[in-house]
Order: C-alpha cells, then structure tokens, then sequence
C-alpha cells in the first residue's frame, strides 16, 4: 500500500487585487503524492500551478483548504516542528540566475541551510565538496560566484542547495525551462538519479508536457486555479478524458516530421482568473461546452480507478 | 537569367561583437539560401548565432558594438549587406518582414495597433487616410483577429498574448513582403496558443506563397512547419538538408544528438534520456577545429586539428563533419564499440 506523503485537501490561494472581486489562482484543488512518487503538474501561464507549489511550501499562507505533511497541517505548524518541515520540504526554482544570491559564493549558497538548522557540525566545507560533487560539479567550484557559471551549472548549484538539508520532498517549479535543449537531459537525469538514490518525493511543474510526461509518474493538468484531470502518465496520455487536456495534448509539436496528427486547435484565450466564467471555467474555449456547463459547476470525481476527472460530458 | 535564382542567399556570413572581454565572433562563415515559397528553420541553442543571423539579413546589426566582417547577403540578386539605411528602408519592412519573439516589447504601447500596422505601408506607398485604415482592418482580419473595425483603435495591452503576436505578424505581412522572418515567433507563447499562431504561419505561407525564415530552438515546431532546416551550433552551420530527411537520418552527431536528447509523447516505456554532455564553446576563443569536438561521441584526432569539410548527401543534404571523410572509420562500427564500452 503506497503511504501519502503530502495530502492537498480543497486547497485555495486568493490574492486581493484592491477590487470586488479576489484573484482566485487556486481554487479548491485536491490530490495526494506518494512517497517516492513524482508528481507533474501542467497547465498554462497563470493556471496556478505555481501558486499552489509555492502555498504546498508555505511561502505563500492558505486562503482555505489545508495541506498534510506527513499527516499534519502545514499552515498551523510553529516552532520547532515548522523548522523540520522547512527541512523536510525544498524548493528548485525557474531561473538559476535570479534564485542564486549573485554576491555569495557557491560554498556559501550551498551551506546557508546548513548553516541556518546547524546542521555543518564543523563539516562545513567538506559537506560543500560532497554535495558539489553529487550533482556533477567540481569541488574546487566552491569559492566561485554564480556568474562564472553556465545556466545548466547554476542549476545544478540550485539542486545542491535544496538538497544541503536532507529533504524528503522537493518542488520543482520549471526547473528545465530556462536550459538549452540539450542541457535540459543532463539536468532531468540528474533528478532522476537522485531520487532513486535518496528516495526522494518530486513535486515537478512544467509547462513542457512531453519531459513532465517523461519524469512522472502521475500528471495533474490544471486550468484556472483548478485540476481538471489526475491520472498516471501513461494513462493521461493514451486516454485523456477532459476536452482540455485533449487540446492541451494535440498542441504539443512532435519532433517528427512523418507523424501527422489530427490537432485540437482551441479558439481564444485563458479567461481571467480574476474574473472567471460560470460554472465550468473552461466553457468559453471547450468544444463541447452545453448549458449545462454555464450553470453548474463540474465536480471533481473519479472516473475510473486513480483517473480523476472533472468534466460533465464523463 | 533563367537559372533559378534563390530569393536569399547567405554566403559566408561572418559577424563579431566588440564586447570588454575581447571580440566575440557570433557568426562565423554561415551560408544557407531560401526559395520562393518555402519555410526554412534555423535551429540550434541560445549563443549558436541563430538571431544574430537574422538580425544580419535585416541590416539590424548594432554597430558598434556589432560588425559584419565578412561574406555577403543577396536578396533576389541584389547584394544588401552594407546597404546605406535609406535604400535599406525599401526592402527592410517592405520586401522583408519580421516577426520578433515577444509581442509586448514588439510593440509600441503608446500607439493604437492599427496605426502601427500601416506605418510602414503609408511610409512606402503615398495613401490617404482612408485607405490606410481600410488595409489596417483587411489585415487584422487576415491574421484572425475577430471584430477588427473595433480592436483597430484599441492599445497593445488590451490585447493577450497570443493576439499581440498576431499583430506584429499583421505588422510583417502589411506591406506585402516576399520574404518573412519570424525570431521564436512561439517561444513566449502557451502551447494551446503556440499551435494557433503556428496554424496561422502556415496558412498564410501557403495562400500568400511567402517565403518563411523561421529560427527556433524548438525541433517539434521544425517538425511541423518547416520544408528544410538549417542546424547552427558555435556560430556555424554544421547541418542542413529537408526536414524530411535530417530528421530521419541525421548526418552530424549533434543534430542526431539533439534529438535524442529530447523525450518523446508517445514514448512507451520509460526510457533514460541521452544527455550531450557538457556544453558550448566559448566564442571568444572559437576551437581551431570543429566546435562539437569537445562533446562529441565519435571526436577523433582531426576534429580538434582543422574544420571539417561539408560533405553532401541527398540533393540539398549536407553536414560539415570528419566522420563522412572518406578515411574516417565508419561510425556504426563506433557506435557499436561504443556500446560495447559502456
């Protein structure tokens, strides 16, 4: 029986925006990660998908809704048990240039978790060395600064960090889409490998449907601050249920000029999410939208065995 | 005259920056063509010299810092390299259009849209008023954009993303152009939104018998849109032939590379990705040899001695690299000791 290591229940993020209305950029979103799993999460700039990854880490505070961290409430930890989960939970970011404090050296980068949960027992330079060496740096890399890095090596710097304080879920939040195309292989092999080495629980968004396809085990595709559809990869992939993901699956550009495949072209664009249609938020570009889905909103339910879906046309 | 005559051809385009470190040569011998009609892509990753290529075609080079040392530009037979600005103007905008990467700074945000999508046609051909904004409408109409009369006297900002991008190509296309040259026309764009504009590329290429540069990173979009394409790494074509054929059998171990690399949708079983190790050369100081070497499977001692010659395959296929010499050993057999190796 696999064991749930984060529980998303009814999650929701507003943003107040000084208007009537609140930016809801998500809006009661529900699903669990395994331990060892990875979980992708896609969907289009301002779906949401980074809000929630960042409310999952609590940088952000919860509007409504909770996240269980080994069973226990994220938002309402305090103390010493909010400082083991700052430990327990880390974070890769989009861009390696602007996540990484351009006047620290990279030994400094590196050790400032260390430093701040006291963990460097006098080993400070020697744990630098070996995490350097884990993600495929040099330990004379130490001293340097960010800037004589190339991207794919400043990401690598990112990975380090996170991973200085032994933790046991990691989100990644774009952390191939700022690299080259052939620098992005380097940087998902190395999250791979380590995840098989320290059981590791990835949390990955991406907007890159065919590497999140590639690296996870399930996929969750958002669309206005909601899931609109959870199943394992291969699954989603051979059998979409939801019109969007459908479209969203038929966009992606193969690399092969002999395939020629029947496109889902959706008309217009992501409504607002300060300012969201009624009932289904995907209605307006959904080529099979019925009044039905102007008045009721669809649930969120599980069409076959770990396929969820919400869509009234299932 | 009755010869075919390439409606571009780049012939040994070279292209350095003046930058404090010393001089960096962007652009080192590049030479490609483009026919009435047909799409070519440019592909290859950020530093290959792919833009600044493009930006050389359109006399967009900033100089200084930026110089043209070297090799010609001809444009329907007329050589338009050092073309003083004012005879510039006639083809720049006109005959060649552009399509930049991110329509927001493309944009003018103090200027309706409509006003910017004539200006270079009331700059070129004297209309009046009216007939300016009539072919403003006509040509929002063309890309897709619905209720042009009333989206014609609104800002950039009112529109999204996607609809912006769709402006600037209205830009591009006013004045009629033989010739457009779209810069990652997609890369800033959502994939729902990318497979509108690319839709809209093709149709347009096809009812408008247009001529298409398109330069991307992105192999997928090559795929689908493209008639050739032409492979740059380190400043330098090292590949180039119909897509049809590159992809099915590439001939340069970075091309074949790169597609490896990539993870594929309708992959089965899981697979480890094939990684190229390391990455790109510095260009301050180009290898003497070929620039791939360094991460090359199959680099023998030649390739870091002398640039590799261009061998050509089918007709249009060719690739510059030593492994197609005929004294190379053949590389199924490296592959093979490759594998065998590891």
């Amino acid at each position: 029986m696999t064991q749930a290591l984060v529980e998303v229940r009814n999650l929701k993020k507003y943003f107040s925006i000084g208007q009537e209305f609140d930016l809801k950029a998500v809006d009661g979103v529900s699903f669990t990660i395994n331990k060892g799993e990875t979980l992708g999460l896609v969907g289009e700039s301002g779906c949401g998908k980074s809000t929630l990854g960042r409310t999952i880490i609590r940088l952000y505070e919860n509007t409504d809704g909770e996240v269980l961290f080994k069973g226990k409430n994220v938002h309402k930890l305090r103390g010493k048990e909010a400082g083991q989960f700052n430990r327990d939970v880390q974070m890769i970011f989009q861009d390696p240039q602007a996540s990484l404090n351009p006047r620290m050296t990279v030994e400094d980068i590196i050790a400032e978790g260390l430093d701040i949960h006291g963990l460097n027992r006098g080993m400070r330079r020697e744990r630098v060395a070996e995490l350097l060496q884990l993600v495929g740096l040099h330990r004379d890399h130490a001293q340097r600064f960010p800037h004589e890095f190339s991207g794919g090596q400043r990401q690598r710097i990112g990975i380090a960090r996170a991973l200085a304080v032994e933790p046991e879920f990691i989100i990644a939040d774009e952390p191939i889409s700022a690299l080259d195309v052939s620098i992005q292989a380097q940087v998902v092999n190395l999250l791979e490998d380590l995840q098989q080495d320290r059981g590791l629980t990835y949390l990955f968004i991406a907007h890159d449907l065919s590497m999140v396809k590639h690296i996870s085990n399930r996929i969750g595709v958002m669309y206005l601050g909601k899931l609109v559809e959870l199943a394992t990869s291969n699954e989603l992939y051979a059998r979409p249920l939801h019109p969007y993901t459908q479209a969203l699956l038929s966009s992606v550009p193969v690399p092969d000029p002999t395939v020629k495949r029947e496109r889902i072209v959706l008309q217009g664009d992501l409504p607002s999410p300060a300012n969201k249609p009624s009932g289904c938020g995907f209605r307006t570009r959904c080529p099979l939208a019925t009044a039905r889905c102007t008045e009721e909103e669809p649930i969120w339910q599980e069409a076959e065995a770990g396929h969820w879906v919400a869509c009234h046309m299932i | 005259m009755t010869m075919r005559q390439h409606l571009l051809e780049i012939d040994d385009l070279k292209v350095n920056f003046k930058t404090y470190g010393g001089e960096v040569q962007a652009v080192r011998g590049v030479s490609f063509h483009v026919d009435k009609g047909e799409t070519v892509a440019i592909v290859g990753e950020s530093g290959c010299g792919k833009s600044v290529t493009a930006q050389a075609i359109m006399g967009l080079i900033p100089n200084p810092p930026g110089r043209i040392v070297g090799g010609k530009v001809v444009f329907e037979g007329k050589e338009i390299t050092h073309l003083p600005k004012k005879e510039l103007l006639g083809i720049r905008g006109t005959q060649i259009g552009m399509v930049f990467q991110d329509p927001m700074t493309a944009l003018n945000p103090t200027m309706k849209v409509g006003a910017q999508i004539v200006e270079g046609f009331v700059r070129s051909q004297k209309v009046t008023r009216e007939e300016a904004r009539k072919r403003a409408i006509e040509m929002l109409g063309l890309v897709g954009i619905p209720d042009p009369e009333k989206r014609i006297d609104q800002y950039p900002h009112q529109f999204s993303g996607g609809m912006r991008q769709r402006v600037v190509i209205a830009i591009a296309l006013a004045c009629q152009p033989k010739l457009v040259i779209a810069d990652e026309p997609t890369t800033a764009l959502d994939v729902t939104i990318q497979a509108q504009i690319l839709d809209l590329l093709k149709r347009l290429q096809e009812e408008q018998e247009l001529s298409v540069v398109i330069i991307t990173h992105d192999l997928g979009v090559v795929a689908e849109v493209a008639h050739r394409m032409v492979v740059m790494y380190a400043g330098m074509v090292v590949e180039t032939g119909t897509v049809e054929d590159v992809f099915a059998n590439p001939r340069h171990p970075y091309t074949w590379g790169l597609m490896r690399s990539l993870p594929r949708l309708d992959e089965g079983e899981k697979q480890r990705l094939i990684p190229i190790e390391g990455s790109p050369p510095d260009l301050f100081q180009p290898p003497k040899g070929c620039p791939f070497a360094a991460r090359c499977d199959f680099a023998m001692e030649i390739c870091d001695q002398q640039m590799p010659v261009t061998s050509e395959f089918a007709e249009g296929h060719q690739a510059a690299c030593w492994l197609h010499d005929p004294r190379a050993p053949r590389i199924e057999e490296l592959v093979a000791a490759g594998r065998q190796g590891v």
